[in-house]
């Protein structure tokens, strides 16, 4: 009998095919915890920042034109600062995924997932890929989908909750138990 | 897939450094960003910088708020002014860096074979075959190829590792199966361009 070392015995096995919804939001949650807004709140405490201190100038120099101006600028570039990554971001984010998965022969290709104790693979027609966990850098729960996000780049695996049915409860405790710190919940 | 029975064409296997990922990402950007964004930024940036200069001028002689005023708007017009040129890309390669640092992906050596209709790649971790007609971007800069098949899956192919006619081979390929997809991207006014 052939050896097979104990974290690559299967646990769970899933077929899927991923739609264009699961990838927008996946994309998204990978930039919001792991890529460019990463660090919007830092940006809506600026914008606020600015907003607040456009308010106190509208007295500077005694409500003249001039310090009106100054005010306006301050508080236009606080709403734009908040406005742009609150809402703009998030829908170019969203709408190039969408553009990626119309254009992408991988992403709309059906593909078979394999979760083993150490290790996961993912194959298709054109790909298998075989990372370890202990290599990622996090594993996202949410109510539809696991991700693991392979680095800061973006790169990430998203596999739908849907695909493994009654397993799900079981890949999410071993998901848990192996990411450990890196292991996050999202409600 | 059937593609690779003919045997590759060539095939180079390397080592990317932190340079060729940070050269791959800031060649992506720059595409992405030389079309209206490009244009729309210099346009507001020379406005704000008009009317700062305008507020300095005039203003900010009788009011220390017109000078506020005044440096607020110059610094708001450079920012949008150099925004492509020069703060996105600065931002990008920032980023670029940290992810290679932090990723051990990245760091992975790669065997990539190219065959007339398709390209194959070998790491540690993944094994794939792509076709050319399914590249999504195809970016030839002064030291490196990038192929994108989506967002999540891009190669680049090192200029180095390549002679002068595998390079000029897997050019026309790329050409011919991308058409309108293929750009050529130049970051530097010192690179070299065909003419000059």
């Amino acid at each position: 009998m052939a050896y097979q070392p104990q974290g690559e015995i299967q646990v769970a096995a899933a077929s899927y095919t991923l739609t264009k919804e699961e990838y927008g939001k996946g994309r998204l949650l990978v930039e919001r915890r792991h890529g460019s807004l990463l660090n919007a709140p830092v940006f809506y405490l600026l914008g606020l920042a600015l907003f607040a201190l456009g308010m106190t100038s509208f007295f500077y120099d005694g409500l003249s034109m001039v310090s009106v101006l100054l005010a306006a600028v301050l508080m236009i570039l606080g709403v734009l600062t908040i406005a742009y990554f609150a809402v703009v971001k998030p829908s170019n984010i969203k709408g190039e995924a969408e553009r990626q998965y119309e254009g992408s022969i991988l992403l709309q290709c059906p593909k078979k997932a394999v979760v083993c104790r150490d290790v996961f693979s993912i194959a298709d027609d054109y790909e298998t890929v075989r990372p370890y966990y202990s290599e990622q850098r996090a594993c996202v729960e949410t109510k539809e989908f696991f991700l693991l996000v392979a680095d800061r780049s973006g790169k990430a695996y998203l596999l739908p909750k849907r695909a493994f049915g009654g397993q799900a409860e079981e890949v999410s405790r071993l998901l848990a138990g192996e990411f450990g710190k890196r292991y996050r919940l999202v409600k | 897939m059937d593609e690779q029975k003919n045997g590759a064409l060539f095939s180079v296997s390397f080592l990317p450094t932190p340079e060729d990922y940070i050269q791959a990402r800031l060649l992506q950007t720059q595409l992405a960003h030389s079309g209206p964004l490009s244009r729309i930024s210099k346009i507001i940036g020379v406005v704000l910088l008009a009317g700062g200069l305008a507020t300095l001028l005039i203003l900010a002689k009788s009011s220390t708020a017109a000078f506020l005023l005044a440096d607020l708007l110059i610094l708001a017009g450079m920012v949008c002014l150099f925004l492509t040129d020069a703060v996105l890309p600065m931002l990008e390669r920032r980023r670029a860096r940290k992810s290679y640092e932090t990723s051990n992906v990245l760091k992975d050596s790669r065997l990539i074979e190219i065959f007339p209709a398709c390209f194959a790649v070998k790491t540690a971790t993944l094994e794939g075959s792509y076709p050319f007609s399914g590249l999504q971007q195809v970016v030839e800069g002064e030291h490196l190829f990038v192929l994108c098949m989506d967002e999540n899956c891009v190669w680049y192919l090192p200029k180095r590792f390549l002679e002068e006619t595998q390079m000029e081979a897997l050019r026309q390929i790329l050409v011919k199966a991308a058409g309108a997809r293929y750009a050529r991207v130049y970051l530097s006014a010192q690179e070299k361009r065909p003419g000059k």
